[in-house]
């Protein structure tokens, strides 16, 4: 083994620094535009097109959530629930992005695909 | 036949005693943690491993992976947690595997070898910790444990390329 430094030392910690970069920066190249927005609640899933602005209520397990679709993203306008993380979530805009306000047992996840929709409201 | 006896218990000896440095190591990094000097929890020097490195390029394979075995499993039970156990394990193994495969090039110096091995060390440990836990998101640890293990990997690797030389003179294996 060598002692003191080589070229491929060298070349082998960029190479490892790089990874680094390309693992960390991976999943925002990946994810893409979300498309469609899929509320799930007590009264099962619902599904959203995105683009037109739009006000939607949830009632769900004796909680009310106002959700408000706008052409950039989707947030949690008003809630009633104690913890307000959903509305605290703020707006949500690319694929796979979710809130969740565990109260109402609500979830609204934005999909990258439409081919997900059962069908579409609004 | 008496020579050959005296030859494995030299080496036997050795080896024990290459065990103790690197449980030293391993007790310095406990005392002496890296978070005292840098507001950064969990992360260590990695002295310990300079040893198992050290041993698998100048000795054999047989000799670091049984030391390093044998250390993870000592660490855990003097300092650690059966949780703490499987990410030393998993990152041993990651690690060992790393070195199998580089020692015997010759285009890295301990540099070179040292952050491979602490790079594949701590992607084992995410994946040892992805498994407990049963979640890939564990995973998105990994860009800064690469960073670490680099920072953490040269200076190590700097430290051996001090050392070893000074070793092969001291000592006749």
């Amino acid at each position: 083994m060598k002692t003191k430094y080589t070229p491929f030392d060298i070349v082998l910690l960029i190479g490892i620094l790089l990874l680094a970069l390309l693992v960390a920066f991976l999943p925002n190249l990946l994810q893409k535009e979300a498309e469609t927005l899929r509320i799930t609640s007590e009264n099962g899933e619902e599904f959203y097109t995105l683009g037109q602005a739009k006000t939607v209520e949830i009632a769900s397990h004796g909680h009310k959530l106002t959700v408000q679709i706008e052409s950039d993203g989707v947030y949690v306008a008003k809630s009633d629930c104690g913890d307000k993380i959903c509305k605290n979530s703020g707006k949500i805009h690319k694929g796979g992005d979710v809130i969740i306000c565990a109260p109402a047992g609500v979830r609204i996840e934005l999909l990258s695909g439409k081919e997900e929709a059962d069908y579409v409201v609004g | 036949m008496l020579s050959d006896n005296r030859e494995r218990i030299r080496h036997l000896a050795f080896d024990a005693a290459f065990l103790g440095l690197a449980l030293i190591f391993s007790y310095v990094e406990v005392l002496f943690p890296v978070s005292m000097l840098i507001p950064l929890p969990g992360f260590k020097l990695g002295l310990a491993n300079t040893i198992v490195l050290w041993l698998a390029v100048n000795r054999t394979l047989w000799d670091a992976g049984v030391v390093s075995l044998l250390r993870v499993f000592i660490v855990a039970m003097l300092f650690g947690t059966p949780m703490s156990f499987w990410f030393s394990f998993g990152g041993a193994a990651f690690s060992f595997v790393a070195v199998v495969l580089v020692r015997r090039l010759r285009i890295f110096s301990y540099i070179g070898i040292s952050t491979l091995s602490a790079a594949a060390h701590n992607f084992g440990q995410l994946v040892a910790a992805s498994f407990l836990f049963g979640t890939r998101t564990i995973l998105a640890y990994l860009p800064i444990m690469l960073v670490a293990a680099v920072i953490f990997g040269t200076l190590c690797g700097f430290l051996l390329n001090l050392i070893a030389p000074r070793i092969d003179k001291g000592v006749r294996t």
